[in-house]
């Protein structure tokens, strides 16, 4: 049983924010409300701190975090069909358990924020634009005049990049983008 | 028909539609490759939302510590649940998330007094499989050996429904249930709360409104409304109304191995440590003395290596050579279990897939809806000239394979790593049987779900025209290397040049293991006794 008071609780699981976030991001559908799903994971956490119940922190909270999903899923799936149902999942999550772990700090986003200064200033640019701004891909493809189809590779090609550059800098303490 | 990596890019930013959702939930279940691009893909458009989004400035939100105790957040356990095995109605294709076959989940390998209720309405029978549904058990008691590794002991009157492979509701009663190492995330649903097992023995009763729950051994996660506990050895909670409460309780009695086939079943066993001449011994039932297997072609032996459990094993070469044994094999739909240590070099081809063990009536070159064997190898996933039916789309290469003629069923995970497997194919058997929905694969211990099959009924002949036991070629290679040898025929010309890889501990018994047995087989090389092993229900047809 890990021994901890609610301030370095509530610290730790700040610094998971990212990792449980997207984590969530990847369950959820589209049009989920994440930031809502994660505060219900953050009150089931400090629940069991207080109780004093949790024998692996990050374990635990990724474990709130898929429960608190799989009840979102429900929810949403009464209405339509999500990719996420029970057995996709669980594959989902044991693939993100060999690929980010369960258990660990959230040093990949302070990776990220390297790697996105890596990039070329349009492709910045891109993602400013898409998931800052929250403009469509149709409306980025017309800006560019491109088809949609191309646009989408394109940030599939820079979601690779960048999780090609995150995984050297977590192996080798600095990554440089192609 | 969009490809799956297509999908996949569009899933991130736009809505799909739901063809093309059931599309790309079954390619993530059957496409290893395709699900690690998922999930990389999706954590970095989770850390860009979380990065870029205007208004994120601030990384955290605040937490009221006053509002804190009064919102309800945490209403289930962190279940861990299996892959569910998925086929399609047709009678080709892999599996998919729409029309779902049931399959059988849990088999009954004891009972006492064992009544079912409503529908049923009749005797609880030793052998009968399970499946998804609701059962009522009005008195007596059974016990169930889960597929997915575990054993569970359900006394009457209980009303209890099985979810899938993974869950069962347990609507009002008693149930105790055991898990190997393999069936770790079982998770037991009540009116009141959710248990999930850590890797243990607990008791769940459930009645007059409250759900309790005892540790006998190991850990279970126990939640009820917000409440989530994590229990450890001899602990017992009571749920109730959302809420949790410790309590004293006398501790369960483990579940004893009551199984017990008054009808020993046939087994036997090449080690490969006793070699003979050049027969390899066999041990087991009272005829293993004249089941030896020796070389199929003069002179021909596989070199013996070191073993996958210390002493010997065998390393075929991919060059025709395989074993014989006047082992007939098993016929009919019988019931079998087919297991070994497997170790396939990462280089190896498709032609030399076939095979691990095999017998029957093998008719023409390879696939062949006539032919009426049984042979069990890895997934060459290629298809022949002549070859009648179209080759599972979503069928992993390398990974293990069942051939019923014109049936097979594929597993989901590439064996060519260059290290040992156990691996154990699993027919459970029954009048009708089909070689897609009667069949259980096992590697290194754990259910292996399939992703790719041909539907089939299965009636093994093992009379004249058949070939007795085969191991490390092709049934129909050995046939015509057979024949050539004895001076009949032309040169065969096999397509399948013979198994390259390492064998060793080949069983075959004359019954269906249960997954326990089969963890126990791969963690100790401990074969059950004759009298555990599940009777036999098929039909005899040679």
């Amino acid at each position: 049983m890990e021994d901890f008071n609610e301030e370095e609780a509530l610290k730790r699981i700040m610094e998971m924010r990212s990792s449980l976030f997207s984590f969530l991001v990847m369950l959820l559908p589209p049009e989920a409300d994440v930031e809502a799903v994660f505060q219900e994971v953050v009150l089931g956490v400090w629940k069991a701190v207080k109780a004093g119940e949790i024998q692996n922190f990050e374990a635990f909270a990724y474990g709130v975090a898929k429960n608190q999903a799989k009840q979102c899923l429900r929810k949403i799936g009464r209405d339509r069909l999500v990719l996420c149902d029970g057995p996709v999942l669980e594959h989902l999550a044991r693939e993100w358990d060999k690929q980010v772990g369960f258990s660990g700090a959230n040093d990949r986003q302070d990776s990220l924020r390297n790697c996105i200064g890596k990039l070329k200033g349009k492709d910045q640019s891109r993602l400013g634009a898409y998931y800052g701004d929250r403009q469509t891909i149709r409306a980025l493809a017309a800006e560019e005049d491109r088809s949609e189809a191309s646009l989408q590779q394109i940030f599939h090609r820079l979601r690779v990049k960048l999780k090609e550059c995150i995984e050297r800098q977590t192996a080798a303490g600095e990554g440089e983008l192609i | 028909m969009k490809s799956s990596h297509e999908l996949m890019i569009r899933y991130f930013d736009e809505q799909l539609s739901d063809e093309e959702l059931r599309e790309l939930q079954a390619a993530l279940l059957i496409e290893p490759e395709l699900c690690e691009e998922f999930v990389a893909a999706a954590e970095i458009h989770g850390r860009l939302q979380e990065e870029l989004a205007k208004g994120n400035v601030v990384s955290f939100p605040k937490v009221n510590r006053k509002w804190l105790p009064a919102i309800t957040g945490i209403a289930a356990a962190l279940a861990l649940l299996a892959a569910g095995w998925w086929l399609t109605g047709s009678n080709f294709g892999s599996p998919t998330a729409g029309d779902r076959i049931e399959l059988a989940v849990a088999r009954v390998i004891h009972e006492e007094d064992g009544r079912w209720g409503l529908e049923r309405n009749r005797i609880a029978e030793i052998g009968e499989w399970l499946m998804p549904g609701t059962y009522h058990l009005e008195k007596g008691k059974v016990i169930l050996a889960l597929d997915v590794g575990g054993t569970a002991r359900i006394e009457g009157p209980s009303v209890f429904e099985i979810i899938d492979d993974n869950r069962i509701r347990l609507e009002s009663g008693d149930l105790q249930a055991r898990f190997e190492e393999s069936g770790q995330g079982f998770t037991v649903l009540t009116p009141e709360g959710e248990i999930v097992d850590l890797g243990t023995e607990f008791r769940i009763e459930v009645g007059n409104g409250e759900s309790t729950v005892q540790v006998v051994k190991g850990r279970v996660r126990a939640t009820a409304g917000t409440d989530i506990r994590e229990l450890g050895e001899k602990q017992s909670v009571a749920m109730s109304s959302g809420a949790m409460t410790a309590y004293s309780s006398e501790t369960a009695n483990p579940i004893l191995d009551e199984f017990e086939n008054p009808a020993p079943v046939v087994f036997y066993h090449w080690n490969f440590e006793e070699l003979e001449g050049d027969r390899f011994a066999a041990s087991g039932s009272n005829r293993a003395a004249e089941y030896g297997l020796k070389p199929g072609l003069p002179g021909r032996v596989p070199e013996r290596i070191e073993g996958a459990r210390g002493g010997h094993a065998l390393r075929f070469l991919g060059t025709g050579e395989f074993l014989e044994s006047s082992y007939r094999g098993v016929s009919g739909s019988r019931p079998r279990t087919v297991a070994a240590w497997i170790r396939i070099p990462r280089d190896a081809t498709h032609r030399e897939a076939h095979g691990w063990a095999g017998w029957g009536l093998q008719k023409g070159r390879a696939q062949n809806s006539e032919s009426r064997k049984w042979q069990v190898s890895w997934n060459p996933q290629v298809k022949l000239k002549g070859w009648i039916q179209p080759l599972s789309p979503g069928s992993v290469a390398g990974a293990i394979r069942t051939d019923f003629g014109p049936g097979w069923v594929n597993g989901t995970r590439d064996l060519r790593d260059g290290t040992w497997h156990h691996v154990v194919s699993i027919f459970i058997g029954g009048k009708d049987a089909d070689v897609a929905t009667h069949i259980r694969h096992y590697v290194d211990g754990r259910l292996e779900h399939a992703s790719g099959f041909q539907r089939g009924r299965v009636k093994t002949r093992t009379g004249e025209e058949s070939l007795s036991l085969v191991v490390g070629n092709h049934l129909s290679s050995a046939q015509g290397k057979k024949k050539f040898a004895a001076g009949g025929g032309k040169k065969p010309k096999s397509y399948f040049t013979g198994f390259r890889g390492d064998l060793d501990e080949l069983y075959i018994f004359e019954g269906a293991l249960t997954p326990v047995q089969v963890w126990h087989l791969y963690k100790e090389n401990r074969p059950p006794e004759p009298q555990m092993i599940s009777p036999s229900l098929g039909e005899i047809d040679s």
